[in-house]
């Protein structure tokens, strides 16, 4: 009991150590993460203004004391926007990634170790998905849904679930051949433990890198969408919305446009060097070569 | 006062230009001067100041020079380029160079000889006596006679998917001679002479019976300055100089209309000079910024677009109560809108009709309703929604369009009203246009002269048997009647219709009126944009050698 | 081997048979009229039913599909609705453009991802692999049409270097092609560099640790030749997918490029037939893309194949 206990700190201590063992990157990274969940929880919180409310008479200000980051095209203050964006951003992010990760895990894990034509089956649809690129897939799927988190969500969901299938899948196909799993069929366990417990926990290491590619590609998918007229509707302070609100302003005022599209660059950035490092802490295979 | 002057001095402009039309050596004086005040608001008169500054450099630029080309932005590949199949904003702003009208509009949106010598009617306006000028010829070297405009009117009616409506009306057309044609009326049409000034471009018919309509599309023939050399499909479109142009030789060696996707990017290339003009519309700050910059601006007199609030007052809601709409019309602040998107008055105004003061068919009686947010909290309590109640409203995609809801959804939120906002793509607007869900944001077109657009779209079967977006069976009957009577009762109807649809009814609220500027670079000289958008004075403009 | 390659190419015809399935459901449902919508709301009801026979749609869906998919094996996707012209032949003007835009992006993309890649996994957790992972999420996280118009902004508009936008081909004249075309290319292969850098590094970093690579380094090979001879050809079996899945990555972000640059390729006519709902251009678009992404995977997978033995043995 206690022997497991110390393992289990053990490994936690070891988990950090490799997770941080990148340097001031990961941790800037982590914290860029942390604060955003944070403002995005707590932006009520943070400013004097609603991102709705606007004012006419300082259209496209400057920086000002009143307004820090200036005001947009009708007015309302920028940094709210910003601020109550990261909401908008991380859910939609995230929502879509978690779909599409579990919808496509199960359908890769589940044709790749069944086998046979279910599988050619499955691989055959996907690759038919696959071949068609996710914008304009999106876009297509985006016109037939009203504008909220919700059904933007579940549209990028659907274009990237073939990334899973294809990933699991691959893995699946290769780790079937493994010893271990032989043995494991030679003992008699049962499929779904065999599928559940080893295969995907092999797989897990590189579920996480491309969740968390898929979490910076749900964003920018979004803020793609956005820009293109079909995405997140307007007044929802979407950073996607903000560029493509700004971007007709860029040379007359820079700012309204510019930092959207640095939060958009930060956050995709965030998840994908975290996700690197939690690879590398989390790859058992990696693990006490440090 | 000052605004009758200017309206008269436009007039008499008007007149004389198309008197000395045919001439073709005048240069058109600056129209920009007059338009821009005939086009200005009472408050203050800055258009002027934007015409006075093309007025100077225009002066100190000297004697124009020939040579160089022009580039126009476009934002998409024309969908067409045969002139009988016209309609789109991309392919309105290519085909002026190309074809020309036989009527084209003036300053006051009122149809007057462009390509005829003259054109008259008989008493009843049953028939139209046609008479063209001496010495046009389209681009390949066919005469622009008698036997031409034969030709093209009974082509637009035969093949002109949307125009063809424009001419159900012609019984017959009869060459009398070289130069004269008769149009026979079947019955009296209010909209023939707006008809043939707003889509009837003449085409070369020797060119569309050898190329066919499909060749012709790549290669049109009309009696435009600039002729087509070369469509890059997606890329743009390459013109270039008709020597035996009927109004005199264009300076410029060419004219060509490249895509760029966004204002954006069409600023960006007007400041390195990729481009030398762009259209703006409702976007004060991209207008002001390259006013600042020293960039030329001239507001087209004919106003481009009246933004309104159309309601949806025979659905079941709180919509079909009048006091609701007159609510809603209250909160609205229309005028700080204006003045905060639109420069205070430069680039559009606001007013309670399709028209701004002044205007021929502009009617006095439409008071409109002012902002009062006491008075629209007091009517909604008064209509039993004093706790508010949910509102969609639906817009087309559109940078002015997306922020002007916005800040409706804002002001209606004050008096307990939750807007859901509804971003229709351009796709699929028309199917909104019968019907819709709450508001539609429309964008009213009055390029073509608020009669001509109010008669074409919206009388339900009266003349395209299109959809349409009027509930009120008083204004339609009136608008009906109007367009099959004559011009007296047309003129009485179509006002008292106006007074019925804004102001009695409230079916409709005018938000904003837009001009439509053009932004050249001081290096360009000439007219362009200054009376309608997109039209140019073409073979007078000319750019300083580099 | 001649089997399989055999058995490969009967999937990837099926594979294009499912695409075409899809991307014909996927256009259907689009909402709008496109009778309306190229006659505009001012038309007849008898144009409207002229133009619906005109393009079959009027017949049932299944119907419509037979129709195309029959015609589309022969060489015709139809005309255009809105151009009146052959989608062909929009697609021949277009494509070209595209390919020489995307293909130096995959090109440059692939050759610096594999590199930086490499040079991450040896070097990891040291400065460089930082800065390689740094700079190479940039280009992942940064919207491809922001990157292009802060491009413009500082290389066209302040530093006067670049022009702002358009487009030479490289038949015409080459040196134009450089000079127009480098800032979209560039821009479009940072944003694809990422994928395959951080594929590689992830897979050098997976095969360094396996055992074979452990005994190579017991029986003292220098690490080097080590890293170069075992891992590398292990490792760059998964890069091949990667690259083989950025095609549809390179038409999705030409279609960003070409839109901020005023470039006339296929991502420009995809964009405004979705707009326009052009059936019959999105759905040859559509189709055309995929089948020669299916065709480009099916290459990989016999690359695949030939690297891999055990994929090989799972299709016998």
């Amino acid at each position: 009991m206690s022997e497991g206990k110390a393992k289990k700190t053990n490994g936690a201590r070891r988990f950090f150590r490799v997770f941080f063992s990148r340097g001031w990157v990961t941790k800037l990274c982590f914290g860029i993460i942390v604060a955003f969940v944070f403002i995005a929880v707590f932006a009520p919180l943070l400013t004097p203004y609603t991102p709705y409310e606007q004012n006419l008479l300082s259209i496209l200000a400057g920086p000002s004391g009143e307004h820090l980051l200036g005001c947009d095209n009708i007015g309302r203050d920028t940094l709210t926007r910003l601020l109550y964006g990261a909401r908008v951003s991380l859910v939609t992010g995230l929502l879509s990634s978690i779909w599409a990760a579990a919808v496509g895990t199960t359908i890769g894990l589940i044709a790749g170790y069944v086998g046979g034509w279910v599988n050619t089956l499955v691989m055959r649809i996907t690759d038919a998905m696959i071949a068609i690129p996710p914008i304009i897939f999106t876009m297509v799927l985006s016109t037939m849904v009203t504008g909220n988190l919700l059904g933007i969500s579940v549209v990028i969901g659907v274009s990237i679930i073939p990334s899973y299938i294809r990933m699991v899948n691959g893995l699946v196909i290769s780790l079937r051949e493994n010893d271990y799993v032989t043995a494991a069929n030679l003992i008699g366990q049962k499929q779904l433990v065999i599928m559940f417990r080893h295969l995907l926990p092999n797989c897990l290491a590189s579920l996480i890198v491309t969740f968390t590619m898929n979490v910076g590609t749900a964003i920018m998918l979004e803020s793609t969408l956005s820009y293109l007229g079909v995405g997140i509707i307007p007044p929802t302070p979407a950073w996607g919305v903000m560029v493509s609100e700004g971007y007709k302003y860029l040379f007359n005022q820079p700012l309204v446009a510019i930092l959207p599209g640095i939060c958009i660059m930060l956050v995709v950035i965030a998840f994908n060097i975290v996700g690197d490092a939690l690879r590398d802490a989390l790859d058992p295979r990696l693990r006490g070569k440090l | 006062m000052k605004k009758k002057v200017a309206m008269l001095l436009t007039a008499a402009m008007c007149v004389s230009l198309a008197a000395c039309g045919g001439g073709g050596g005048d240069k058109p004086a600056d129209s920009g001067n007059d338009a821009g005040s005939a086009g200005g608001t009472e408050q203050t008169a800055p258009p002027a100041e934007s015409g006075d500054e093309g007025g100077d450099a225009q002066a100190d630029a000297g004697e124009p020079v020939s040579g160089g080309t022009f580039t126009v932005a476009i934002t998409d590949d024309p969908t067409t380029l045969q002139g009988w199949m016209v309609r789109n904003t991309n392919e309105g702003t290519v085909s002026p160079a190309i074809y020309e009208t036989l009527l084209k509009y003036d300053e006051t949106g009122k149809p007057q000889p462009y390509l005829l010598e003259s054109f008259d009617a008989d008493a009843e306006a049953l028939t139209y006596t046609l008479v063209v000028k001496d010495g046009i010829t389209f681009q390949d070297g066919t005469p622009m006679d008698a036997e031409a405009v034969k030709w093209n009117i009974d082509y637009y009616k035969e093949n002109g998917v949307l125009s063809g409506s424009y001419y159900n009306y012609v019984d017959s057309v009869e060459v009398v001679d070289e130069k004269t044609v008769v149009v026979h009326m079947s019955s009296w049409d209010a909209l023939f002479d707006y008809g043939l000034a707003r889509t009837c471009f003449m085409c070369s018919p020797t060119a569309v019976e050898e190329l066919g309509p499909d060749g012709f599309n790549e290669a049109p023939v009309g009696t435009g300055a600039f002729k087509v050399t070369k469509w890059v499909h997606g890329e743009g479109i390459y013109t270039e100089r008709y020597d035996n142009y009927w109004g005199g030789t264009p300076y410029l060696d060419g004219v060509n209309f490249m895509i760029y996707a966004s204002t954006a990017t069409q600023q960006a290339a007007l400041e390195v000079g990729d481009l030398d003009v762009m259209t703006l519309s409702g976007d004060s700050v991209t207008a002001d910024a390259l006013k600042a910059k020293g960039y030329n601006l001239t507001n087209a007199a004919i106003p481009t677009t009246g933004y309104t609030l159309c309601f949806n007052s025979i659905a079941e809601g709180p919509l079909t109560d009048v006091r609701v709409r007159q609510a809603i019309c209250y909160a609205v602040d229309a005028e700080t809108i204006c003045n905060s998107l639109l420069g205070n008055g430069v680039y559009g105004t606001s007013t309670t009709q399709w028209a701004i003061p002044g205007a021929a068919t502009y009617n006095d009686e439409v008071t409109g309703y002012g902002y009062d947010v006491e008075k629209a909290k007091a009517l909604l309590a008064e209509a039993g929604y004093a706790d508010g109640f949910e509102l969609t409203i639906n817009f087309q995609v559109g940078d002015f369009a997306k922020s002007v809801c916005q800040i409706i959804q804002a002001e209606l939120q004050e008096i307990g009203i939750t807007v859901t906002l509804n971003q229709i793509e351009v796709a699929n607007y028309a199917d909104y246009l019968g019907e819709w869900d709450g508001i539609l944001f429309h964008p009213m077109g009055l390029g073509n002269g608020q009669f001509s657009q109010v008669a074409a779209n919206m009388i339900p079967g009266a003349r395209f048997g299109g959809s349409t977006f009027l509930h009120d069976d008083v204004s339609v009957g009136l608008i009906q009647e109007a367009v099959a009577s004559d011009e007296a009762t047309m003129d009485k109807n179509l006002k008292e219709a106006v007074k019925v649809l804004f102001q009695d009814n409230v079916e409709l609220y005018a938000v904003a009126v837009t001009y439509s500027t053009s932004v050249t670079s001081p290096k360009v000289h000439g007219d362009y944009g200054a009376v309608q958008e997109h039209n140019a004075t073409w073979n007078q403009l000319w750019k300083e050698a580099e | 081997m001649g089997r399989y390659i055999l058995k490969r190419l009967g999937i990837s015809v099926i594979v294009i048979l499912l695409v075409s399935v899809i991307s014909f459901t996927l256009v259907h449902m689009l909402p709008g009229d496109p009778a309306v919508l190229a006659l505009g709301s001012e038309a007849s009801e008898q144009d409207v039913e002229a133009f619906r026979e005109k393009y079959y749609l009027n017949r049932p869906v299944v119907e419509q599909y037979f129709i195309w998919i029959t015609d589309a094996f022969r060489g015709n996707l139809g005309d255009s609705i809105t151009y009146s012209r052959p989608v062909t032949t929009c697609l021949a003007e277009r494509l070209p453009r595209t390919i020489s835009i995307g293909l130096p992006a995959l090109i440059l993309s692939s050759i610096f991802g594999i590199l930086c890649g490499i040079v991450s996994a040896i070097r990891r957790g040291k400065f460089i692999d930082n800065l390689i992972t740094f700079l190479s999420t940039i280009g992942l996280g940064a919207p491809q049409f922001w990157l292009g118009i802060v491009g413009i902004y500082i290389f066209g508009m302040k530093l006067g270097m670049l022009p702002l936008s358009g487009y030479v081909a490289p038949s015409e004249d080459f040196g134009q092609y450089v000079y127009y075309g480098i800032m979209p290319i560039l821009i479009l292969s940072f944003s694809l560099l990422a994928a395959v850098a951080r594929q590689t590094r992830s897979n050098m970093l997976e095969v360094i640790n396996q055992d074979y690579i452990r005994t190579a380094r017991a029986n003292g090979l220098v690490e080097t030749s080590v890293v170069y001879k075992h891992a590398l050809k292990n490792a760059l079996i998964p890069v091949i997918t990667t690259i083989g899945l950025q095609v549809r990555v390179v038409v999705g972000g030409s279609l960003m490029v070409e839109q901020v640059f005023n470039i006339a390729g296929i991502g420009t006519l995809i964009v405004s037939a979705i707009n326009g709902r052009d059936y019959m251009v999105v759905q040859g678009c559509v189709f055309v893309i995929s089948v020669f992404t299916v065709l480009v995977n099916f290459v990989i997978d016999l690359l695949y194949g030939f690297v891999d033995p055990r994929i090989r043995k799972s299709w016998r």
